[in-house]
């Protein structure tokens, strides 16, 4: 009896375990691992929970100096898609290189993007920070959602329709900060801070007039050792020249930057330090920077509330 | 015989899931849907739009595929109304004659317009004019968008068989 007993136990055991098996297979979701954490965020809002949404670069990071670590590659090693910014934001093109060497498919988020152009020593170089643009960011998700299509057909619509929602969010995104902007006398619409990194911020909302409506900056667009990075004697001439001239009211630094050179700055020409933006990374999670519209809101707000004074 | 026990507990157990989920398939099959008749009206309407800004196409808008406007989209009853877009400018009255798809009983409308997002500090709105032919407007509704929003909305009335309008309210 007790044979038979175990006989049917075991049994049903092993249909519970297939039955349980094929439900786990139809729900578990498939990775995305993108370089930088703006990136996730737009990918989580396409990919809802169909799929697990990675960021390599932690909260705080600096793409353009980021050394990939053993983790990284187990990482992408793991994920079913990769995903970067592109125009060089990843320092060497590390991501690039992370998912060729993992045989992965990447997807740049920037493809057809209008970029904008500076010139550095005779150089002209794209800018790679176009998300501070919600109207460019709009072209990150339009890309992003037609990788997921391609990804999972089955799925098309729902991603789509996920799109079209944050799109929205977008454009309302947009019209507030503008409205916001709005606030600050046009004279006192000068924005410096450590890098070059809010040039489509400052054409988009129109800061920075005598300087064709582009970021004031001591550090270059790359905080690495590419062309037209880093900072130089000259350019930290030209910023402080900038503020003294243009009676800046406040200089900002940056969360993923050291903030010894803007201090110094700051201190040469008796401005205040009007705050810490979301630069090249958004905030740790529980912050409010911790999105995308996040980081946008809380930038506008600092600047907003330096500059208006 | 043991194992023909077992075997016999075993094809009962997964037998009767068996059973269970077929009958619950055939259940969803089995449930009948009607479709409501409606009654497709034969007269020939006129739209006539007029915004309040000259349409530009919107860098908001979801493009995924390549059929996809994004400047200006006008459905009756969800069957879309092609439009020269290009011809829509600000305070000017588009005419499109010869529109189709309206019913007897309820009618919807839905319009969507970008507006330039150099203006997004402006209200904006399209006046949206139905009328029959030669006759006098049917319906005469404006669909306002507060700042930088989208111009989009819905009008919802009602026709009768001769093509007469019941009652008229924008969502």
């Amino acid at each position: 009896m007790r044979r038979i007993l175990l006989a049917v136990l075991t049994c049903g055991l092993l249909l519970l375990a297939a039955l349980l098996s094929e439900a786990s297979e139809a729900t578990t979701p498939f990775k995305v691992v993108a370089s930088t954490t703006q990136i996730a965020d737009f990918a989580r809002q396409i990919v809802g929970d169909r799929g697990d949404v990675r960021s390599i670069l932690a909260p705080g990071a600096d793409p353009h100096t980021y050394q990939p670590t053993p983790a990284d590659v187990q990482l992408v090693l793991a994920a079913d898609l990769c995903l970067e910014n592109g125009m060089h934001l990843e320092g060497k093109s590390w991501m690039a290189t992370l998912a060729k060497d993992a045989g992965k498919p990447l997807v740049t988020a920037t493809d057809g993007l209008e970029p904008l152009r500076i010139t550095d020593g005779g150089e002209s170089i794209m800018d790679p920070h176009a998300w501070f643009s919600p109207r460019n960011v709009a072209v990150y998700v339009n890309n992003i959602t037609r990788a997921m299509m391609e990804f999972d057909p089955s799925h098309s619509k729902e991603y789509q329709a996920r799109a079209k929602l944050y799109l929205q969010q977008l454009r309302v995104l947009d019209s507030w900060v503008r409205e916001q902007v709005n606030q600050i006398p046009p004279q006192r619409r000068i924005l410096v801070t450590t890098h070059d990194a809010f040039n489509y911020f400052c054409r988009e909302y129109k800061f920075n007039p005598e300087n064709d409506f582009l970021s004031i900056a001591p550090v270059g667009w790359s905080t690495g050792a590419e062309v037209g990075a880093g900072i130089t004697p000259e350019r930290r001439r030209m910023v402080v020249q900038s503020i003294k001239d243009s009676g800046a009211p406040a200089i900002f630094v940056e969360t993923t930057i050291n903030p010894k050179q803007i201090r110094e700055i700051a201190s040469e020409t008796g401005v205040k330090i009007g705050g810490e933006l979301y630069s090249d990374s958004m905030g740790p999670e529980g912050s409010a920077g911790e999105t995308y519209i996040g980081m946008m809101r809380e930038n506008v707000l600092l600047i907003v509330n330096a500059l208006s004074q | 015989m043991r194992f023909i026990l077992t075997a016999c507990i075993w094809i009962i157990i997964v037998g009767g899931l068996w059973l269970y989920t077929q009958q619950r398939q055939q259940a969803e099959v089995g449930l009948e849907r009607s479709e409501p008749q409606l009654v497709v009206l034969e007269q020939q309407w006129d739209l006539l739009l007029t915004p309040t800004f000259s349409v530009e196409p919107d860098p908001f808008a979801l493009q995924v595929t390549d059929e996809q406007d994004t400047a200006f989209e006008i459905r009756i009853n969800g069957e879309p109304v092609p439009v020269a877009v290009d011809n829509l400018q600000r305070g000017v009255p588009l005419r499109v004659t010869g529109v189709t798809g309206l019913v007897a009983g309820q009618n919807e409308i839905f319009v969507q317009a970008s507006p330039p997002l150099e203006e997004s500090g402006r209200s904006h709105g399209i006046r949206i004019q139905l009328s029959r032919g030669d006759t006098s407007s049917q319906l005469d509704q404006t669909i306002w968008a507060g700042e930088g929003a989208l111009v989009m909305g819905t009008l919802n009335f009602a026709l009768t068989a001769q093509g007469e309008t019941e009652d008229a309210h924008e969502h």
